[in-house]
């Protein structure tokens, strides 16, 4: 097998109630994120409780999770664009080192 | 000065974060209610309703005039308010040796103006002299808390246009709000203007601010925008820009947003809802959302400013404070001129004062002023305390009151006139549950022998209410309660419409779409075949062609051009006739397609698409393109084989020409393989599978506790209105179906359970459905009470027999329902059932008739419970009806999705008729009279204001006064306590609600015979007030 090449990423993983999903994801696009994943209906517990997450009847009440790989020099931005969201609402951003083989797909070259 | 990613990033979030207090506004088309205060409902109700009234300049509860009538006419309760008046009264310091508990009683019940509020300008030694009948005292004003007042009132979060106007009688807001709209208009619109603003594709803000510098209007106003709109281009950076020249510091920003955005609510609201509405044709066409409005707001809010500051006049925040800081007296003397609050007797001395700046001249009238205020104030309060003094017998003890009593007094009583309206909110909402509580059976449903002659199932809505006590009433039917989209979630293309419409609340988004299908042909005239005749063509000889529609595929697909470049004159036509005529017959396309299905109709549109790209490319004749050639074309475009070689000859054309039409079809018409896998996903989306449809029919089933003894009908009831010339109809449908009729969503579910396949399934899950059980579909028209059942040819020939016997039930029903509801519409009293129904009839096709139905109007209770829990009294049409038994639900499971889904929605029902009838002006929309269609999806009053939201006058108020009792909703769940408090603890959005008692929650518990209430936070509870065993007679609410 030819050698993999590597490159390192910052991955985001966004935490939020399912009703601002759309606020998000517009901030990520105009970031300039080229791409995430968003996984539906997750429960967990948090500062508020524990968050169920078998409701079927209420999609705006859920809570999901945005995943994006991004470029180091976005998170500052994204972070500081998110900063008064997260002050009014509930939720939290994990921001770790991934890496990936594709980069294209993820930061213009 | 050019923002940072990161800082333009934080302004759009704080915009996002600032507007949330503003409710969405949907467009009309599809009326949906709202709370208005839905973005407060985090903090406890009361005190969302004073941060509301004060954002949002309205008013929360009722005058006291209206509480006070209620109390006459016994629908409050007012033992409830003495007690929790006591209860106030323990917390406070009150004064030795005075009864201020009948001080309380008084004030409440008997006065009908309200005590003046304290005053920096009367003080309590100054109201002991006046009561004394002495000269008052003078008192040297603090210039330093006037300064303060000033602050607060004129500073911080306001917006600077609403200060200066205090402060100068000028009108920036005024015209504010009027250049706003006009712009909002303009851009908005979706179809009402014949003048359409140019460059609207590149947004709002964008195409806004190009027209700016050559708007006449703003010129003649004095406007000038070249420096403002210089300063940073993008709409993030121009709102920093005018923050900052404005001086307003960075703390203030977000609460800044919130007034500006809460001035013009209704257009904030639209532009909200419309920014996250990802697929709405406009929005996508057409974008401009918040931060493109705040922006469009704050240009013109500084260009009106600095107009202002040309006059030499204060225009920043600096130069506000200094005003204040150095020129008080001035200051204070503006506001109270310019804001209505001037002594009619002082007006003029203070106008020549105010216009003649002269400081010595200010001073005078400053003292002047504030000696004649304190002793008008004195008067007006002694007065007022006198006769309250005298009604409770007391006038000895309030003259030999010391100041510091009178000061407790006074506290007192203002904090009361303060909290009032929560206290009477309180009363009524206690006569209610009491009144509810009194109807209660908790009592097993008699055994019976045989099964019920049929089974109706209703939406929730309140005004099945009637109909389904009616029709229990004259028959052996069994009625159900359901969220009127039967727990389906569809997207409905509907037979001759181009768009998906949501057939489920709002709260969700349908993943599967549901075609309206017809066998009536689709071209009549051979002759006028055209390219996508020829697809259509093609499809029919296909699986499950016959019927899909052109709208169907275009839209599914993303093919815009479907319906522009290729509907042929034969289609248009029979559209046409579509709009026109009645509708056919039609069926409903609910299965899943197969993968060989979906490719036949992806190939054929491809087919399609291809000749016509050939014709239009190289100019050929439909009889020279052969199949090889197209399909050639196909596989080479798509890159499954490569037949150039072969395709040149055939074309009669240069290879290099051919690779141009490859490009071409692989580009404009989108012949490849990305866009292939699209459309199959798109295809994907229609229909259900057999498992989803038999987990739809079991779930609907078991949650409303119809497991066993079906009936020979099931009758599946959605509901709609139909009135003419009424843009609210919407509001008038049913909400559990996204503002829309609900038949259709009744077909769906009766179609699904009409299938063996599907029974079979449901069967496996524990509820067996006998063969001879048939679900027929119906829709119960609100406006006429009318019942009509649909897809009758589906009926097996066994039942034929009993049809008649069905639809007489039916039609007995709407008359009596009829009956009962048309006095309140009207003065006129029909004698029998038979006429109420025919004057009812008429109301709906009268196009003068301002209120054909009072739609969901005095709603009050969301009962979840059994049937027989309320079957034996009338509700008056004022109840939500959830079917429920908790026996069924060991795991809470439907409990759970009964709260979020069902209850989330009558909140929001409940909700907006509270606050349009506790204040129609500003949280309703007015009267229906004066409004105008704005932009094809709102109304405005006259010929331009805001968009108005919620309800008209016509909706909730009758003579002036509210037809709508404003009162809460009042949920009642018939369980076990821990079962109910269990499902409630689950679910964070509800236990919120509950516990900042947005929705009073009430528990029947039918093991231990306790009600249960929420209130204050914790649970009390009481044993019902009637003996179970023995039905009441039946009573109205």
């Amino acid at each position: 097998m030819k050698n993999l090449n590597l490159h390192p990423l910052k991955k985001l993983e966004i935490v939020l109630a399912g009703e601002h999903q759309a606020f998000v994801t517009d901030l990520l696009d105009r970031a300039g994120v080229k791409g995430y994943t968003i996984i539906n209906n997750i429960s967990g517990k948090g500062s508020h409780g524990f968050h169920a997450g078998h409701v079927t009847f209420n999609e705006d009440d859920a809570l999901i999770m945005i995943i994006a790989a991004v470029p180091e020099e976005l998170i500052n931005p994204i972070l500081e664009g998110l900063a008064p969201f997260y002050d009014k609402h509930s939720g939290v951003v994990f921001v770790s080192d991934i890496q990936v083989t594709r980069v294209v797909k993820f930061k213009d070259e | 000065m050019s923002l940072t990613l990161g800082e333009k990033l934080k302004v759009r979030s704080m915009i996002h974060v600032a507007a949330e207090p503003v409710p969405f506004f949907w467009p009309m088309r599809s009326f949906i209610h709202h709370n208005p205060l839905h973005g407060l409902e985090d903090l406890p109700f009361d005190e969302a309703t004073t941060v509301g009234s004060e954002i949002f300049h309205a008013r929360a509860f009722l005058p006291r005039s209206r509480y006070q009538d209620y109390l006459a006419e016994g629908r409050i309760d007012q033992t409830k308010i003495d007690s929790l008046l006591e209860d106030f009264l323990k917390q406070e310091d009150t004064p030795e040796g005075l009864d201020t508990l009948a001080w309380c009683k008084q004030m409440l019940y008997h006065e009908q103006t309200p005590l003046s509020k304290s005053d920096a300008l009367l003080s309590a030694t100054q109201i002991k002299a006046a009561l004394a009948n002495e000269a008052l005292p003078e008192e040297e004003i603090d210039l330093k808390t006037l300064r303060q007042d000033l602050h607060e009132r004129l500073l911080g979060e306001r917006p600077l246009g609403e200060a200066i106007d205090d402060l100068f009688g000028s009108k920036i807001t005024e015209d504010l709000n009027e250049l706003v709209v006009k712009s909002c208009l303009d851009f908005y619109d979706e179809g009402q203007s014949v003048w359409k603003m140019p460059m609207r594709e590149q947004g709002f803000f964008n195409a806004w601010k190009k027209l700016a510098r050559r708007n006449i209007r703003f010129t003649l106003l004095g406007l000038r925008f070249q420096n403002i709109l210089e300063a940073d281009g993008t709409a993030e950076g121009t709102i920093i820009h005018v923050l900052r020249t404005l001086g307003i510091e960075q703390e203030h920003w977000a609460g800044y947003f919130t007034r500006e955005l809460a001035q013009l609510h209704g257009w904030s609201g639209f532009i909200r809802w419309r920014e996250q509405a990802k697929d709405y044709h406009f929005n996508k066409t057409f974008p401009g959302d918040l931060v493109d409005f705040v922006a469009v707001r704050m240009t013109l809010a500084l260009a009106l400013i600095q107009a202002h500051g040309r006059r030499g006049l204060a225009s920043s925040v600096g130069e506000i404070e200094e005003m204040i800081n150095k020129r008080t007296e001035d200051a204070f003397l503006r506001c109270e001129f310019h804001h209505r609050k001037v002594l009619p007797t002082m007006a003029h001395k203070l106008d020549v004062a105010i216009s003649r700046g002269n400081d010595n001249l200010i001073q005078r009238t400053f003292i002047e002023y504030t000696k004649a205020k304190s002793a008008s104030l004195a008067k007006q309060q002694t007065k007022r305390l006198r006769n309250l003094a005298h009604s409770v017998d007391q006038e000895d003890h309030l003259t030999s009151l010391d100041v510091t009593d009178l000061e407790k007094l006074l506290k007192v009583l203002a904090k009361v006139e303060n909290q009032e309206g929560m206290f009477w909110l309180r009363g009524m909402e206690q006569y209610a549950m009491q009144q509810v509580g009194k109807q209660l059976n908790l009592a097993p449903a008699p055994k019976r022998d045989e099964r019920p002659f049929a089974q109706a199932l209703f939406c929730i809505d309140t005004r099945s209410e009637r109909l389904r006590r009616n029709l229990e009433s004259i028959g052996d039917y069994q009625t159900f309660g359901i969220a009127g989209f039967f727990g389906v979630p569809v997207s409905f293309i509907e037979l001759g419409k181009g768009s998906e419409t949501h057939l489920c609340p709002v709260i969700l988004t349908p993943k599967n779409v549901v075609i309206e299908i017809t066998t009536d042909a689709l071209s009549e005239e051979q002759d006028t075949l055209t390219t996508l005749d020829k697809a259509l063509h093609g499809l029919k000889e296909s699986v499950v062609s016959p019927f899909v529609t052109v709208e169907a595929i275009g839209l599914l697909f993303g093919l815009e051009m479907i319906g522009k470049t290729l509907a042929p004159k034969g289609y248009a036509k029979w559209r046409k006739k579509l709009i026109n005529k009645e509708k056919p017959e039609t069926l409903l396309l609910l299965d899943k397609l197969d993968r060989e299905q979906a490719e036949s109709i992806l190939q054929t549109v491809q087919r399609a698409l291809i000749i016509k790209g050939i014709k239009q490319e190289l100019g050929m004749t439909a009889v020279q393109i052969t199949d090889e050639i197209v399909q050639g074309l196909r596989e080479t475009a798509m890159g499954l084989s490569d037949d150039t070689a072969k395709l040149a000859p055939l074309l009669k054309i240069e290879p290099a020409r051919l690779e141009n039409l490859i490009k071409h079809l692989r580009e404009d018409y989108r012949i490849n393989r990305e866009f292939a896998d699209n459309q199959m996903d798109q295809l994907g989306r229609i229909g259900f599978t057999l498992d989803e449809q038999a987990n739809f029919v079991a779930t609907a089933l078991s949650a409303i506790g119809l497991t066993k003894d079906f009936a020979r009908f099931v009758v599946i009831t959605g509901h709609g209105s139909f009135t003419d010339n009424n843009p609210y109809e919407s509001a008038l449908d049913c909400g559990a179906c996204g503002g829309n009729h609900g038949l259709v969503s009744a077909r769906v579910i009766a179609q699904m359970a009409n299938r063996a396949e599907v029974r079979a399934r449901v069967k496996k899950m524990g509820i067996t459905i006998p063969e001879d059980v048939c679900f027929i579909p119906a829709l119960h028209n609100t406006t006429t009470d009318e019942v009509k059942l649909h897809d009758l040819d589906r009926i097996p020939p066994s039942h034929l027999f009993y049809l008649d016997w069905l639809r007489k039930g039916l039609s007995g029903a709407s008359h009596l329902a009829a009956q009962e509801r048309l006095p309140t519409l009207s003065d006129t009293q029909p004698e029998t059932a038979i006429e109420a129904f025919h004057i009812a009839q008429r109301n709906s096709t009268d196009w003068s008739q301002v209120r054909p139905e009072w739609g969901l109007s005095r709603n009050c209770y969301f009962i979840i419970g059994r049937r027989e829990l309320t079957r034996h009294h009338s509700l008056d049409g004022r109840s939500f009806l959830q079917s429920y038994d908790y026996r069924v639900d060991p795991k809470r499971r439907l409990l759970e999705s009964i709260l979020t889904g069902p209850l989330v929605v009558g909140q929001w029902i409940n909700m907006e008729h509270y606050f349009s009838a506790v204040d129609n002006e500003q949280f309703g929309s007015g009267s229906k009279v004066y409004h105008n269609v704005a932009g094809k999806f709102g109304v405005m009053t006259g010929n331009q204001s805001d968009l108005r939201t919620g309800l008209p006058a016509q909706t909730v108020l009758k003579n002036g006064k509210p037809f709508h009792q404003p009162v809460r909703l009042m949920a009642l769940i018939e369980a076990p306590i821990e079962h109910a408090q269990l499902a409630i603890e689950a679910v964070a959005s509800v236990r919120s609600l509950v516990k900042n008692e947005w929705i009073r929650m009430m528990v029947v518990d039918p093991e231990t015979k306790l009600i249960h209430t929420f209130e204050g936070g914790t649970w009390t509870n009481q044993p019902l007030p009637t003996d179970p065993s023995k039905p009441a007679e039946t009573q109205a609410v």
